[in-house]
């Protein structure tokens, strides 16, 4: 059953059908859970079609917004009804997100903070345009572990390696990590490396995954050796 | 042979005396003459002065009218932010849902003084090299240009949620597109350079691609008084270039380093011309050196192909590149020679 309606959702997804997936997820929602709605549909279908983008299997930036509407859909209502689902939200820590520096694509960006917001992190948008220096200075304020730095084209994108330098220069690197991305990052993997990215993701869908790979990470590192 | 000759003889597949070179050097020319960028592009006269010195200095076979998209966007309403070393970008679109578009008066969107600079630009550039140099007018296809109105974001919204909607957003369009591109022609372009990426099936859904933006592409192509070439806006192509190949009036495509000369080759068939494969915004971060040998490498790959145009792909080569490294280009196809 779980599989059949999870195939549904994804088929709605798929075809941008908007009003039909809010419904499936909301009847779900209130015969199991809003908890359960998330961890055993609308979650699992993300996955799916952040690794179908990722794999190149025909799902489009298109899709992928509609998938991004759908979960901000239904992470909304949860937040709006007191659900307990909402109380997970941010607790896996602060996301300083934001474009860089002369950029001002912000559709990724902002697809990026509905999953990250969705898979419970919390998310501090800085918006376009934002200085290394002010990203840097948001981490440190709200003691967030990652910065996220989004950015469209290549011109723009090399801006980026100034905010691994803000953090070299005050000591920050390993302590607070750099995740940089955008399409630019798909179509020129070597630029990670040339902006001194610690990670970057194929795509916005499965973002949350890479924070969620790094947190592990830090706090493996960090754990005391028995 | 002058450059429009080479350039021709690459459309008609007849041997030339070297392979015609296109190089995305419109923001180049600011570099050349020294010009602040705000007036580069907003005064077509400093713009064709830029043009006439990269003819000048490199010697490329084909010019082009201002690639600043942003003129569109400002004509729309949006509003646009300048940079010192590289085009403008958009900030904030005119128009935030469907609803605000059609407030739009798009009459005065044709008639705006940023669409005036564009063909005041093509004019100046034709008239004074027209006659030996082929030029390029870069404008965008029509499914392109709602995002420069509304944002992608809005524009997704309204194509994805509102095909009523959209659709009426791009019967508008193809009007304006129709007659700016033609008014390119008209003032004495060769061609229209058109980056075109909502008939992407990475960008949009199979379905839209297929119900909305090819048949529009085809109806608003079939009324253009000129030749146009698809570029490819920084994605690769190669999955779709097939669906664009029969849109009335397109003679080429301009695809992505990606893509690969051979296999886009195997997709639009013989007589279709073919242009790359040198990754333009990455330019300034190889040598004079290497930049040669790469381009040898594709000459010789590309030997037996009369349709080809030695072209650099991506986005405006970087005002950071050495003129050294554009200057090796044309050099490497000076000493290639005839090839065919």
């Amino acid at each position: 059953m779980i599989d059949e309606i999870r195939k549904q959702l994804l088929n709605m997804i798929l075809t941008a059908d908007r009003a039909n997936a809010d419904k499936l997820l909301e009847d779900f929602g209130e015969k199991h859970g809003y908890n359960n709605a998330v961890i055993q549909i609308l979650d699992p279908v993300l996955e799916q079609i952040g690794l179908f983008w990722e794999s190149n299997q025909g799902v489009s930036l298109a899709q992928a917004y509609v998938a991004a509407k759908i979960s901000d859909d239904f992470m909304s209502k949860i937040a709006a009804g007191n659900d307990p689902a909402a109380e997970t939200a941010g607790k896996k820590g602060v996301v300083v997100l934001g474009n860089i520096e002369d950029d001002f694509h912000l559709l990724g960006r902002k697809m990026v903070a509905i999953f990250l917001r969705s898979a419970g992190w919390d998310v501090r948008d800085l918006g376009n345009d934002v200085l290394a220096e002010e990203f840097v200075n948001k981490a440190v304020e709200t003691g967030a572990r990652f910065i996220g730095v989004s950015a469209m084209m290549y011109s723009t994108a090399i801006n980026i390696k100034k905010v691994r330098e803000e953090l070299d220069r005050r000591g920050l690197s390993g302590k607070i990590k750099l995740v940089a991305g955008g399409a630019v990052f798909r179509l020129r993997p070597e630029l990670l490396s040339e902006v001194g990215g610690d990670a970057t993701a194929a795509n916005a869908i499965i973002a949350s995954g890479v924070f969620d790979g790094l947190l592990k990470e830090m706090n493996e590192t960090e754990a005391p050796h028995e | 042979m002058n450059s429009l000759e080479r350039v021709m003889s690459a459309v008609s597949g007849k041997p030339s005396d070297r392979r015609a070179v296109l190089l995305t050097l419109s923001l180049y020319g600011a570099k050349l003459t020294g010009c602040p960028l705000y007036e580069f592009y907003n005064d077509a006269s400093k713009y064709a002065d830029g043009q006439l010195a990269v003819k000048e200095i490199f010697g490329t076979d084909v010019l082009l009218t201002p690639f600043v998209l942003t003129s569109i966007a400002e004509a729309f309403g949006s509003e646009v932010k300048y940079f010192s070393q590289s085009p403008p970008n958009m900030v904030k679109p005119a128009a935030l849902s469907f609803a605000d578009f059609m407030k739009i008066d798009m009459s005065a969107v044709a008639e705006h003084p940023r669409i005036g600079y564009l063909h005041e630009a093509a004019e100046k550039i034709a008239a004074a090299r027209g006659k030996d140099t082929a030029v390029a007018a870069v404008f965008l296809s029509p499914v392109d240009l709602a995002p420069l109105a509304m944002g992608i974001e809005a524009w997704l919204e309204t194509i994805l949620f509102d095909e009523a909607g959209a659709k009426k957003i791009i019967e508008a369009m193809n009007e304006f597109f129709i007659k700016t591109v033609n008014g390119f022609f008209e003032r004495g372009a060769h061609l229209a350079a058109l980056p075109a990426a909502f008939c992407n099936p990475m960008i949009v859904t199979k379905r839209i691609v297929n119900e909305i933006a090819l048949p529009s592409m085809k109806e608003a192509f079939a009324q253009l008084k000129g030749p146009v070439v698809i570029h490819h806006v920084g994605a690769p192509m190669l999955e779709f270039i097939d669906s664009l190949n029969e849109l009335p009036n397109v003679i080429g495509f301009v695809v992505d380093q990606t893509d690969g000369l051979g296999k886009s080759r195997d997709k639009i068939g013989a007589s279709k011309v073919l242009l790359g494969n040198i990754d333009g915004p990455t330019l300034n971060k190889r040598t004079p050196e290497q930049i040669r040998a790469r381009c040898m490498s594709i000459l010789n790959g590309c030997r037996a192909d009369p349709h080809f145009i030695l072209a650099s792909s991506g986005a405006d080569i970087a005002f950071s590149t050495p003129a050294e490294n554009i200057r090796a280009i044309v050099e490497a196809a000076e000493e290639f020679g005839e090839g065919i």
